[in-house]
Formats: structure tokens, C-alpha cells, sequence
């Protein structure tokens, strides 16, 4: 894909996930589009442009988030390099696979963000964290990311070869 | 072979990148955050969600207004306004009565919360679900400035936490991180009104000789300087201790639905008077 294609999404992501998003939420909980482009760019084509695409996105939300700056940043790198380092064992891709590993990566996302949110400000309970925010989150990424294979991925008859190396070109079969 | 060691340049700058990000979550780091450098890309995006944020009032207008029975819906939205503000007004005469009372008896108190304040519409909320923040269209050149006080005519919304040019950003009551000075308006019990994980808010630090009880009205006690007093923030719930508490607590249901904020007011001084205007609001509009 061509970088400024791919520069223009994840600029056009940030939008969406502040505003069209809060529409489909429930109990206030929506899902988290820029983890899951981080996920299918890091799966899809290797760690090192998962951790370019965390950080692009996390940037980018960093400066519309409440939050501590960078912490977003932060976590979305880690997202993308995990989810590249993750990409190396697994071949066939299916869209139980998909959910599988991406709600592990949204409850990985969710304990970073409370380590965080806990070492820098404090106050939070992990327990009413997890109930609240990091499981609902979690599913309701599962579902969209099971969506998003089911509707890009596998009608692409995607088969995973690897990582490939080159900058923002992610291998879609 | 080159190739080989452009990705490995590139890994190694990808690291420092990420070590430099994590450098800046340090406590230290945090106390001097160096926002200026996101204003290109707050100025961009914040232009976007304008846009987008048209497009999706529009789309849900031509939805809701035409296929949902227009003149209905409209006449409903409108009495509802005009119930949030009667029963706004209601409260703040049934404050000034009170308050009346107790100048009688004690003459050298200022008898109404003065303020003014300008009117901006919410273009984003928070990207995470983690925090509870609302982006409005008003910033600096609009005279909006952090710490500011947010209000709609249903009561309050939050406190200003970022303010750029032309955009700011709302931390809503409801935020775990936030805190408003409040007090029971029947038996003038102050306390500390709290956000929650669950998006509701907790009134802490109730005294446990406390006669509140379920269904009080909690308004702003106007002890911190971003709210006037006499501002509904909601109704109390049960109030409640734990064992050893030396404080009673109880959920507050805010007065404001933040689900559909679509306006809202931002104080940006204390010192003018309220002007009631056609659509319902109270300050100076800009």
C-alpha cells in the first residue's frame, strides 16, 4: 500500500474514532479502531511497521486524549510490535484466530494503559478497570476485528507469507 | 545485504523513538508536557472532526428530524429544553430564597453566583475509553482558558483541561480524574462530587451526621473557582459508610445526559451577571 495512502487513514482514523464511533457505542464503550489498524499492520507486515503505525496512530490520539501524553504512544507501539513478533508463528489466518488474538492484544493494551495511568497518577482499581473498561473494550474489539477480517482480509484470500521488511507496504497475498 | 542493515537503522531508530516516548511518561516530564509540539497536528485534525462532526449532526438530523416524525420529535426536544431550563431556574429560586433567609440573619454575603460565558459546540470525545473527555469548537481566541468551569441549562458538564487557539478540551465530572465542590442543597452538607469507572459520579465525604437522603438535589458550592454556586450537578443517590469511615458516601446521577451533548456553556468569568437569551441559555454568547 502506498505511504500516503497509508498516512491519510491512520490521519482520517483519529476523526472517526472521535466522533462517528461515539454513535455505535454501548455504555459508553467503543471500540478501538487504531488498535486494531495497528494489529493488521503488525501481523500482516512485520514489527517494524507495527511499531511504526503504533506510534503514528498513538501520536495522533495522544493530543485528543485525556490522558497522561505519550502514554497512548506508548502502548500502541508495544501493540504493534507484539502483534509483528506474533505474526511470525502463525500461517493460516482465520477469523477465530483473528478474535482470539485480538482480544488478548486489547486486554494486553488495557493492563498497559492501567500500569501507566496507576504509576503516573494513581487511583485507579484494577478490578472495576477490567469490568468497566478493559473487558467491555476487549469484546467489543473482538467482534469489529473478527468484522474487519471477515470483510477485507479473507475476501482478499489473504494468505500470510511472513513480514515483509519494506516501510508501510503491508503483504496482502 | 544493504537491506538487511536499512532495517536494522531503521530498528534501531524505531527503539529510540519508543524510548523516547516512554522518557516522556516520566512524572517529571509530565509536569512541563510539551503540547506545543502536537498544534500542527491538533490544528489538522481538529479542522477534520469539524467536518466530520457536520456531517454526522447532519446525517443524524435528516434520520431523526425527517423520518421520525419531524414536527414531534422537534416539539419534544423543544419542551425538554424548556423543562431542563424551568427546572434549572427552579432550583437556582429556590437557592436564592434560601439564601435569602440566611442574609437576613447574616447581611454581608453576596446573594447570587454572577458569571459569564461564551457557548461552544462539542466536535469530538475522548479517542480512549479510558478517559471521559469532550472536544468543544472554542478556544483561547475565543476566551476560553484551562480550568474554566463547563455548564449546560441541565447543570454541569466538567472543567476546561486543554485550550488551544481554536479548540479545548473537556474532562467531564464523570472522569475518574475529576473533582467538583458540591453540597446538598436541603440540608447544606458539603462534600467532594468524584467520577467513577462506571461513567456515573460519587459524593465523598458526607458527614455521618448528615441528614441527606436519596433523591437531594447536589449543586456546586462554588468553594472552587471554576463554578458559581448553586449549579445542579445531580441527584444523590443512598447515602452510605463502610466500616472505620469517618465519612459517609453516596452515587450522584448527574443532571446532565453527557451521551447526547451536543452545546454546552463555558464559564469564562465569575464576575458578570447571567443574561437569560431567546434560546433557553443564560450568559453572553459570542
Amino acid at each position: 500500500m502506498n505511504r500516503w495512502i497509508y498516512f491519510m487513514i491512520i490521519l482520517l482514523l483519529v476523526p472517526v474514532q472521535t466522533t462517528w464511533l461515539h454513535g455505535i457505542s454501548l455504555h459508553s464503550v467503543k471500540p478501538n479502531l487504531p488498535l486494531l489498524l495497528v494489529y493488521f499492520t503488525g501481523f500482516y507486515a512485520g514489527e517494524i511497521n507495527g511499531l511504526a503505525a503504533g506510534l503514528a496512530t498513538g501520536m495522533m490520539l495522544d493530543f485528543f486524549s485525556g490522558g497522561p501524553l505519550g502514554l497512548t504512544t506508548a502502548v500502541q507501539a508495544m501493540v504493534g510490535l507484539l502483534s509483528g513478533l506474533l505474526g511470525r508463528f502463525f500461517l493460516n489466518i482465520t477469523a477465530i484466530l483473528t478474535m482470539g488474538i485480538v482480544f488478548l492484544l486489547s486486554i494486553f493494551s488495557g493492563m498497559m494503559v492501567f500500569f501507566f495511568h496507576q504509576w503516573l497518577l494513581g487511583g485507579v482499581v484494577l478490578m472495576d478497570a477490567f469490568r468497566w473498561t478493559m473487558l467491555p473494550e476487549a469484546l467489543y474489539n473482538t467482534v469489529a476485528g473478527g468484522m474487519l477480517f471477515w470483510a477485507g482480509m479473507a475476501r482478499l484470500n489473504t494468505v500470510k507469507h511472513g513480514t515483509d521488511p519494506s516501510p508501510f507496504r503491508p503483504r496482502l497475498g | 545485504m544493504l537491506r538487511q542493515i536499512i532495517n536494522y537503522r531503521r530498528f534501531i531508530i524505531l527503539f529510540l523513538i519508543v524510548l523516547l516516548v516512554t522518557a516522556l511518561l516520566f512524572p517529571e516530564m509530565q509536569k512541563r508536557p510539551i503540547y506545543f509540539l502536537g498544534r500542527p497536528v491538533v490544528f489538522l485534525i481538529s479542522g477534520l472532526q469539524k467536518g466530520m462532526a457536520w456531517i454526522g449532526g447532519g446525517f443524524g438530523n435528516i434520520w431523526n428530524g425527517y423520518i421520525n416524525l419531524v414536527s414531534v420529535r422537534r416539539e419534544n426536544e423543544r419542551l425538554k429544553q424548556d423543562l431542563a431550563r424551568l427546572q434549572n431556574e427552579t432550583i437556582r429560586l429556590q437557592e436564592a430564597a434560601q439564601a435569602h433567609e440566611r442574609l437576613l440573619q447574616l447581611l454581608d454575603l453576596k446573594t447570587e453566583a454572577d458569571y459569564r460565558a461564551v457557548t461552544a459546540a462539542v466536535i469530538g470525545r475522548d479517542p480512549s475509553n479510558w478517559y471521559r473527555t469532550l472536544l468543544i469548537n472554542k478556544g483561547r481566541r475565543d476566551g476560553v482558558a484551562v480550568e474554566m468551569g463547563v455548564i449546560t441549562p441541565a447543570g454541569v458538564v466538567g472543567r476546561v483541561i486543554k485550550a488551544e487557539p481554536a479548540v479545548s478540551q473537556i474532562l467531564l465530572m464523570t472522569d475518574r480524574n475529576s473533582a467538583v465542590a458540591a453540597l446538598v442543597q436541603r440540608t447544606r452538607d458539603e462534600g467532594l462530587v468524584e467520577g467513577t469507572e462506571k461513567g456515573l459520579a460519587r459524593m465523598k465525604y458526607l458527614s455521618l451526621l448528615s441528614e441527606a437522603k436519596e433523591g437531594d438535589l447536589v449543586l456546586t458550592s462554588g468553594l472552587t473557582g471554576s463554578f458559581p454556586k448553586g449549579l445542579l450537578i445531580g441527584t444523590l443517590g443512598r447515602p452510605a459508610k463502610k466500616d472505620l469511615d469517618l465519612f459517609q458516601q453516596a452515587e450522584v446521577i448527574p443532571g446532565v445526559d453527557f451521551s447526547t451533548l451536543e452545546e454546552v456553556l463555558v464559564i469564562t468569568s465569575l464576575d458578570g451577571p447571567p443574561r437569560p437569551d431567546a434560546k433557553g441559555g443564560f450568559g453572553n454568547r459570542k
